[in-house]
């Protein structure tokens, strides 16, 4: 587990981080967002050991950040926003550099590298030299030695940003993978990236933290109300009768679709499991069927756009 | 250590700085010394030895200008900061390496001995003494290099630096000599890496020279140490 407390770092006497403070679970995914110049980089930096906070600390795992740098650089991953690549290595030997440096013991360095080389799909440039690279697979090659030796966390310093769209999703599913073994930080200023794989996110904007939870479609309500849409097949008056007898605190708004035989009902209330089983209870036993319930998809990227301007 | 050591040993003889250092010190080395040999006709090598110091200011820059200014520049310093290896033994094993390189160099020169012990009868005396002060000398020349290294990301602003100073440190001897400047009383002589080859050329192991040069090497060495963990942790 990853526990960040009152993270600050400042340059020249002005901070670029303040007071950051978020937790961490084993085997999440967590989203580090903001516009540029927010202070992503600096807290990864902070979390990697490449420069020390002010004040504050983190525990990784109950190592402190400060304390035992030592220790915890052997239990990290990091991936800064230019991969940081020897130009002159080939990708072979380059794995083989960092897996020695990591201090991976001499015995396991031979099958950590060639299971990562794997893992990053890369086995087809491993003879290759890293300068003659396309920028895809020097981004791989860069990830690659981050997750070299399963580090318990992997921080990741905008992974996609200009890659194309089938890059974006190679590296996706890296990293989706990589999240059974490590804990993973990534920065990110793409919406579309939090969307695809994050569990929780930190949005954070002038160095603080404006916004952290566990990313699902209702914790970014700021009304505390859960929206669902569902499609039933049932006689309108019928569903009214149910969903207006079930619960005081259910709002809801019945529409047909159009050829007839079902209806789509947009359903809001408080945010709670019971209300929603409830009411699908009494939906079966009214005998209309549930065909579909989904989430009604609010615009992820307006609500965090509005978390973003607020100040 | 021992990783980032063979790091950059193997990235001297990738990269075309072995292959161009080693043989320019040979040759010019060797021509200076086989042109005092045949002119002079003393089997001697103090004249080289003082070519090779003279050599290595312009030399030993070249050697050392990417050590740090690479990493700085690819942005692999931060990947080696995120690695579980301290600042010193990240700096030891560049400085090592470095040196290894002068040790290849000079070893390659010993070749010199082959036509003083084929035609003449020297004394090996100031020979190997000659050899331990330029030896000291190159790993002051490389530690003055490793600090500059760590200045700049840019390679060739390095390597001016690191002349720039070298040339500083060999020639200020003569800066007291100048009238005008009579009035700093420093002791240019013995500040000067020049004065301290002398007593090695003649066969002389000098304490203060071995204090002097070690000195020098270790402090171009921690402030090379000071400028990344401020970098760091500053």
């Amino acid at each position: 587990m990853l526990s960040v407390k009152n993270l600050t770092k400042k340059i020249d006497g002005r901070p670029i981080v303040e007071n950051i403070s978020f937790d961490l679970e084993n085997g999440e995914i967590l989203g580090f967002v903001g516009p540029n110049g927010a202070g992503k980089t600096t807290t990864l930096r902070m979390l990697a050991c490449c420069t020390a906070p002010h004040s504050g600390t983190a525990q990784l795992n109950g190592l402190d950040l400060v304390r035992d740098d030592l220790e915890i650089r052997k239990r990290i991953g990091y991936l800064p926003e230019v991969p940081p690549l020897y130009e002159y290595m080939k990708v072979r030997s380059y794995l083989t550099t960092i897996a020695r440096l990591k201090g991976i013991p001499k015995i396991e360095q031979k099958m950590a590298v060639e299971r990562t080389i794997e893992r990053c799909y890369i086995g087809d440039m491993a003879k290759r030299e890293i300068g003659k690279l396309s920028k895809g697979y020097r981004q791989r090659v860069g990830l690659a030695q981050a997750i070299l030796g399963d580090p318990e966390l992997l921080l990741l310093d905008e992974p996609t940003s200009s890659l194309d769209p089938g890059q974006i999703s190679e590296m996706r599913d890296i990293i989706r993978e990589a999240s059974g073994k490590s804990m993973v930080i990534f920065s990110t200023h793409i919406l579309q990236e939090i969307q695809h794989l994050c569990d929780r996110i930190v949005l954070i904007k002038n160095g603080k933290v404006r916004y952290q939870g566990r990313l699902d479609q209702y914790s970014l309500a700021d009304d505390g109300r859960r929206s669902l849409v569902l499609k039933l097949k049932g006689k309108t008056q019928a569903i009214e009768t149910v969903l207006s007898t079930h619960s005081s605190d259910l709002n809801f708004d019945i529409k047909p679709v159009k050829n007839g035989e079902s209806v789509k009902v947009s359903l809001n209330f408080s945010d709670s499991d019971e209300i929603q089983t409830g009411l699908l209870k009494d939906l079966l036993h009214a005998n209309i069927p549930v065909l579909e319930v989904a989430p009604l998809a609010k615009d992820l990227e307006q609500t965090i756009l509005q978390y973003m301007r607020s100040e | 250590m021992l990783n980032i050591y063979r790091k950059e040993l193997f990235n001297y003889f990738w990269s075309p700085i072995a292959y161009i250092v080693i043989p320019v010190f040979l040759f010019i080395s060797g021509y200076f010394f086989s042109f005092s040999l045949y002119y002079l006709k003393v089997a001697t090598m103090s004249n080289a030895f003082h070519n090779m110091a003279i050599l290595l200011l312009l030399l030993a820059p070249v050697i050392t200008m990417r050590l740090l200014s690479e990493e700085q520049k690819s942005g692999t310093l931060e990947l080696l900061f995120s690695m579980p290896v301290s600042i010193g033994n990240m700096l030891l094993g560049k400085f090592l390496s470095a040196v290894t390189l002068l040790g290849i160099m000079l070893l390659g020169s010993l070749i010199f001995l082959i036509p003083l012990i084929t035609f003449g009868d020297p004394d090996f005396g100031p020979i190997w003494t000659g050899y331990l002060g330029i030896f000291l000398i190159g790993t002051c020349y490389i530690s003055v290099g490793l600090f500059v290294s760590s200045l700049t990301e840019n390679q060739i602003v390095a390597a001016l630096g690191t002349t720039a100073i070298l040339i500083l440190l060999w020639f200020i001897r003569y800066i007291g000599s100048f009238e005008a400047l009579q009035f700093i009383n420093l002791p240019f002589e013995f500040i000067s890496i020049s004065t301290h080859q002398g007593d090695f050329v003649r066969g002389l192991i000098n304490f203060s020279s071995i204090v002097y040069l070690l000195s020098l090497t270790g402090l171009f060495y921690g402030l090379a140490w000071l400028r990344l963990h401020i970098r760091r942790y500053g």
